[in-house]
């Protein structure tokens, strides 16, 4: 497989289309037959790249047998397309395995941990970890639902009267507020990315998860406040970084004022109900 | 062609997966779309949320005194809608705390039982949006036929900033004294009113003689506001 080339391709590159067109021929051909590269075979790749949002993940496949071995049948699993090459920006194609054929647990293990992950990276912030934006670039929506959705059910469980207003009303503001604080600064000419923004934002509602908790156990009017009033302040202490990092510093305390009002109205709901 | 696509994928060309909701970078020059979807881009706001936070205090200050009457000509250029949508949503949570907290005390102080009335929050933020959305905007159809236009955000800028004297005539309201409450209510509704009242008559006095009307109207529209309030947030019956 030679190509008169006009422009002449990356060394890599031409080998890796050549594995295509073999391996395609190969499989037209629909038998067994040898997979003959015609140039040397590139290094031996892990598997299926498929696009996932978290692209290192180890395979959990055995490796393919090497291709250069003659008297082999062609996997039965779809070719191996070439890897990129090492220009590639971090959310690149890499060696993922067939999620589709994976086992349940296995998939809802990994979105936890994801969740996990996450939720230490926003909530605890600390100066000295090694890389800030990974939250940035892990971002998902699963946590954020989870715990929305949790603080409607506390907040709910604690009313004694009007329980599905209360869930509603809750639901409501959490997500309405999220989008609106998202569009509050893109309109203020900030530099976010929405779906990460609700991430986040949903994310920074952990602590008053917890408070809503603590108010659900127990029924002192003082011990409310206190614990509303500390995982407000741990609320709001997380979202800060995010938010202020967003937009120009000149307008840093608009930005910041409706995540703040956003957070006391929460609590305040939490205090009230009860 | 296979040719070109793979030098595309040599230069380091990736649809990144962060770029879910990428939007045009501010100052970028975007063709402008045609039609009425324009009006569902977030471009098509943000010359209304072109302030620094310097800017949006001077605002509020200035609206907190109601007989310069210059806030029309100070925010001709630049009319915002940031102010008044936080104000507003501001107003909705001082409302319903205040009233809330006020309806505990008189329970606890009477010894009954007590309930949160989530209907305070909901029916606040109806009131509170809806004025701010549909009197402006009657204004501005009122004023286009009698000829004397005013730009419709200037509007609601002008009744958004007008509304924030009643924050801290709120907070003040917490004192249980009935006689207090009605000071306070009537205080900041005539500050209120006389704000919308003068900074529009300084613009409308121009054109037509019907001007006297149609600011008299606002003025006691707006103390109507103030008084709907106080009644329905402080009756408190135990």
């Amino acid at each position: 497989m030679s190509h008169s080339d006009t422009v002449p391709l990356h060394q890599s590159s031409q080998s890796d289309i050549d594995e295509i067109e073999s391996l395609i021929n190969a499989s037209v051909q629909s038998g067994p037959t040898t997979v003959l590269p015609a140039r040397p075979p590139s290094p031996p790749r892990a598997s299926i790249p498929v696009v996932s949002s978290s692209p290192f993940i180890q395979s959990n496949l055995p490796p393919p047998p090497p291709l250069s071995s003659s008297n082999q049948k062609v996997p039965s699993v779809p070719a191996p397309a070439p890897p990129p090459p090492p220009s590639f920006g971090a959310s690149g194609f890499g060696p993922v395995p067939n999620t589709l054929t994976e086992p349940v647990w296995d998939t809802v293990k990994r979105d936890l941990s994801r969740i996990v992950s996450n939720l230490k990276l926003v909530v605890f912030p600390n100066p000295y970890r090694e890389d800030p934006g990974k939250a940035l670039r892990d971002w998902d929506l699963w946590g954020p639902f989870f715990f929305i959705v949790f603080l409607g059910l506390a907040l709910s469980w604690s009313a004694s009267v009007k329980k599905s207003e209360v869930f509603a009303v809750a639901f409501a503001l959490l997500a309405a507020g999220a989008v609106i604080l998202t569009l509050n600064v893109l309109l203020l000419g900030g530099h976010i990315i929405f779906f990460q923004s609700l991430s986040l934002l949903g994310y920074c509602l952990f602590p008053l998860v917890v408070g809503a908790v603590i108010c659900m156990l127990k029924d002192n009017v003082m011990l409310k406040v206190i614990a509303v009033s500390v995982t407000l302040a741990w609320s709001s202490w997380a979202a800060y970084p995010f938010m202020s990092s967003a937009v120009n510093p000149r307008r840093k305390a608009l930005a910041l004022y409706p995540v703040f009002l956003m957070y006391v109205s929460v609590g305040f709901l939490i205090i009230a109900i009860d | 062609m296979e040719r070109e696509s793979t030098k595309m994928w040599e230069m380091g060309f990736v649809p990144s997966s962060d770029d879910t909701f990428s939007k045009p970078a501010p100052g970028s020059d975007e063709p402008q779309q045609s039609g009425w979807f324009r009006r569902f881009t977030i471009a098509a706001y943000k010359p209304y949320f072109d302030v620094d936070t310097s800017d949006v205090l001077d605002r509020i200050k200035e609206s907190l005194f109601p007989f310069r009457g210059d806030f029309n000509e100070k925010t001709a250029t630049n009319p915002d809608l940031y102010g008044p949508f936080w104000i507003c949503t501001t107003l909705i949570f001082v409302a319903a705390s205040i009233g809330t907290f006020v309806t505990y005390i008189a329970h606890k102080l009477k010894k009954k039982e007590w309930n949160y009335d989530i209907n305070l929050v909901t029916w606040s933020a109806g009131m509170f949006y809806g004025y701010v959305t549909i009197v402006p905007l009657v204004l501005y159809i009122i004023l286009k036929y009698f000829s004397a236009p005013s730009g419709l955000v200037q509007l609601f800028c002008l009744y958004g900033y007008s509304l924030f004297v009643f924050i801290p005539a709120l907070c003040l309201s917490v004192v249980p004294l009935e006689i207090f409450r009605w000071v306070v209510a009537g205080v900041a509704g005539f500050m209120s009113a006389t704000f919308v009242a003068l900074n529009l008559r300084a613009h409308i006095k121009s054109a037509g003689e019907r001007w006297f009307l149609i600011v008299a109207g606002i003025f006691l529209l707006q103390l109507a506001l103030a008084v709907v309030l106080k009644l329905y947030l402080f009756t408190v019956t135990v």
